[in-house]
């Protein structure tokens, strides 16, 4: 009541005296102006988050989102237009893009990727598919835990060159600076920053776009949500095999991701696992052009341990495993029948792949669970495709 | 009163020291790497009579932890000025001209202050980053540990220093960094090999040729110059160049990075 009171009292105080009558509407008329000018601005900025994890699973969590990088449309928009930008490396001929295609779940269907000076990687390109839920990204590495520390891998990558960054930042700064659409993509996105076209902002846009890169719109999702028809009788045997002690599959490839490398929010304890799948021989005769975790930790126990990479959209991203040595689905459940590559008895290869029998029914309902988890809205989504094709 | 006298007394003595204290003058250390007793060079640096040419393309390393010996015998801090090549802890060293790639700019000394007896004998620091901040993002970081060229993304820490270009023909790489790196159940990254190395080097007091880019004009600083010798990480102790893998090191294997770490006084413990 005596806020009434005073602003009536205010009020009959004005009258009084007219000038201060009309200075005080026409503050309040600015202030009210204002407020509404500022709540359009945020809106245009800000992310409406529902409408971004609407196609979650009821009983998915979110994932994490660093708070020095909120995810706002603008950056994400930002962040695709980078993704798919050929600027980014030494000769403008490579993106984000060129090595992570869309139909592809983002792989790039060969076994080793080229970079801009012709260098090929030495490990496979892994899938994007739910990015935002690793707990580590890339093959063999836990210190790299977010997306925006994983960009400045390919960009500043030396042996073997990639984006090829290194001692040319500011060569790629210009060119994109002479494009004055898209330093306008960077003022809406950074907004306020005199100079938004930089290395950070470059990182925190792409990181930004791939987050929003969700896989869970597949037959298999469609089943789990209750629709009993979206998998057929063999899926469904398939699926039983898949998660059964037998075979062991779900181990290392379990959880809403089908990997156990899985990071959401609310999670008590952040899971990061590397397995040595026996596709690693030892006393190591063949180095898969990897060493593993190894190389990173230098310890021999962890030669041969790799993330195990997600199986969703597993049906699109071949050549399979980190060196992209097995060419089909049907060559990878043969590895896992033999129980790894005959002779090739890592002390450290994972106590669940130990080798199993199939009728050839069930390897082929084994099969076609594995194909349950292609999602094709994933595959032609256009808000991830590359938007200088439109 | 006789509490009143004492604090007087103490006012005065304070005064008198702060006004008798000498001004902290600035100075600035400048380097040079020298090979086959000539400075190194960005590019060719050819010596015809030991029939080698070495070319250059990029000789960068951070140091912190500086100390002077002065004339005294006694080993004092250097502080370091914050503004450009250095923040208050570190400074890069920066002898690449963009002969190869990177940029035109270089950075050949240090800047800051010490209370070491002049005139002073030597100069001596730790190649690296501090291990409390080598792993943090270089995204939000400042001064020479934004350069990204120093940072070693999927160590996820700063190249400590790095040695590129070519040795008749040979590529020679030697990068460091701390290996064998992992995080605790806290996220704090500990390495098996920190890979700090060590250098030292005499002082001759000297004319600064040019005036260190963080000073403004008003600015004067005293000048010492120092040299440091590459010779070590090319020539083997029996007189002969060091074997061709021994040019590849970087920092994660003693036998490639064995004329590294022993220039830089490293000790490799073999796990």
């Amino acid at each position: 009541m005596s806020s009434v009171w005073e602003t009536s009292k205010t009020l009959v105080n004005s009258s009084r005296h007219p000038t201060l009558a009309i200075g005080l509407a026409t503050i309040s008329l600015i202030t009210t102006l204002g407020i509404i000018l500022f709540s359009l601005y945020c809106r245009t900025i800000t992310l409406n988050n529902d409408a971004l994890w609407a196609n979650l699973p009821y009983n998915m969590p979110l994932p994490n989102v660093p708070e020095n990088n909120p995810l706002t449309e603008h950056k994400i928009e930002l962040g695709r237009y980078l993704f798919y930008d050929e600027r980014l490396s030494l000769n403008s001929d490579i993106s984000c893009g060129s090595c992570h295609q869309q139909h592809l779940a983002f792989t790039n269907g060969t076994a080793k990727s080229s970079g801009t000076t012709g260098d090929l990687h030495h490990l496979n390109a892994m899938s994007l598919a739910n990015v935002a839920y690793s707990s580590s990204l890339t093959w063999a590495n836990p210190l790299v835990n977010s997306l925006e520390h994983q960009a400045l891998l390919p960009m500043f990558s030396e042996q073997p060159v990639e984006m090829g960054w290194t001692g040319i930042t500011e060569r790629i700064l210009n060119r994109l600076n002479q494009d004055s659409a898209l330093v306008e993509l960077f003022s809406l996105a950074f907004p306020n920053e005199k100079r938004p076209v930089n290395l950070k902002n470059i990182v925190y846009a792409i990181a930004s776009f791939e987050r929003t890169l969700l896989s869970f719109q597949s037959p298999y999702d469609a089943y789990m949500a209750g629709d009993r028809a979206a998998l057929n009788a063999s899926q469904k045997r398939g699926m039983a095999l898949f998660m059964s002690e037998r075979l062991e599959c779900f181990h290392c490839h379990g959880g809403p991701t089908f990997t156990d490398s899985l990071s959401h929010n609310g999670q008590l304890e952040k899971r990061v696992a590397f397995h040595n799948n026996g596709l690693y021989s030892y006393p190591k005769t063949q180095t898969f052009g990897h060493n593993g975790l190894a190389e990173l930790s230098l310890n021999e126990s962890d030669a041969g341990r790799f993330k195990a990479p997600t199986l969703r959209n597993i049906e699109v991203t071949a050549p399979y495993m980190h060196d992209g040595s097995v060419a089909t689905l049907e060559e990878v459940i043969e590895h896992y029948e033999q129980g790894g590559i005959a002779g090739f008895d890592h002390p450290q290869k994972s106590i669940f792949v130990r080798g199993f029998i199939l009728t050839d029914e069930e390897r082929t309902d084994l099969l076609n669970f594995l194909m349950a988890l292609t999602d094709e809205e994933f595959l032609t989504n256009p808000k991830f495709a590359n938007p200088y094709n439109s | 009163m006789k509490t009143r006298l004492t604090y007087c007394l103490h006012v005065l003595l304070t005064l008198n020291l702060t006004a008798c204290k000498p001004k902290n003058e600035i100075e600035s250390i400048s380097f040079e790497f020298m090979l086959n007793d000539q400075p190194l060079r960005c590019g060719d640096n050819t010596a015809t009579d030991l029939k080698i040419n070495f070319q250059l393309h990029d000789l960068r390393l951070f140091a912190h932890s500086i100390q002077i010996t002065g004339a005294d015998g006694l080993k004092l801090p250097f502080e370091l000025i914050e503004g450009g090549y250095q923040t208050s802890q570190v400074v890069l060293l920066d002898f690449e001209d963009g002969c190869h790639n990177g940029s035109n700019s270089m950075n050949k000394s240090f800047v800051g202050h010490s209370k070491a007896t002049k005139p002073w004998k030597e100069v001596s620091f730790h190649v690296g980053v501090p291990p409390e901040f080598n792993h943090n993002s270089p995204l939000n970081a400042h001064g020479p540990l934004t350069i990204m060229d120093m940072h070693w993304s999927w160590q996820s820490g700063y190249k400590f220093m790095r040695l590129d270009g070519k040795l008749n023909g040979t590529p020679v790489r030697m990068h460091l960094g701390s290996a064998g790196c992992s995080q605790d159940t806290e996220q704090k990254v500990i390495c098996l090999h920190n890979n700090i190395g060590e250098l030292s080097a005499g002082l001759i007091q000297t004319q600064a040729h040019t005036q260190p880019q963080i000073l403004n004009e008003e600015e004067s600083a005293a000048h010492s110059h120092a040299k440091l010798r590459i010779d070590p990480l090319l020539w083997a102790s029996n007189g002969q160049l060091v074997e061709d893998h021994q040019l590849h090191c970087m920092a994660n294997d003693y036998d490639q990075c064995h004329a590294l770490f022993s220039w830089l006084n490293i000790q490799w413990e073999r796990r």
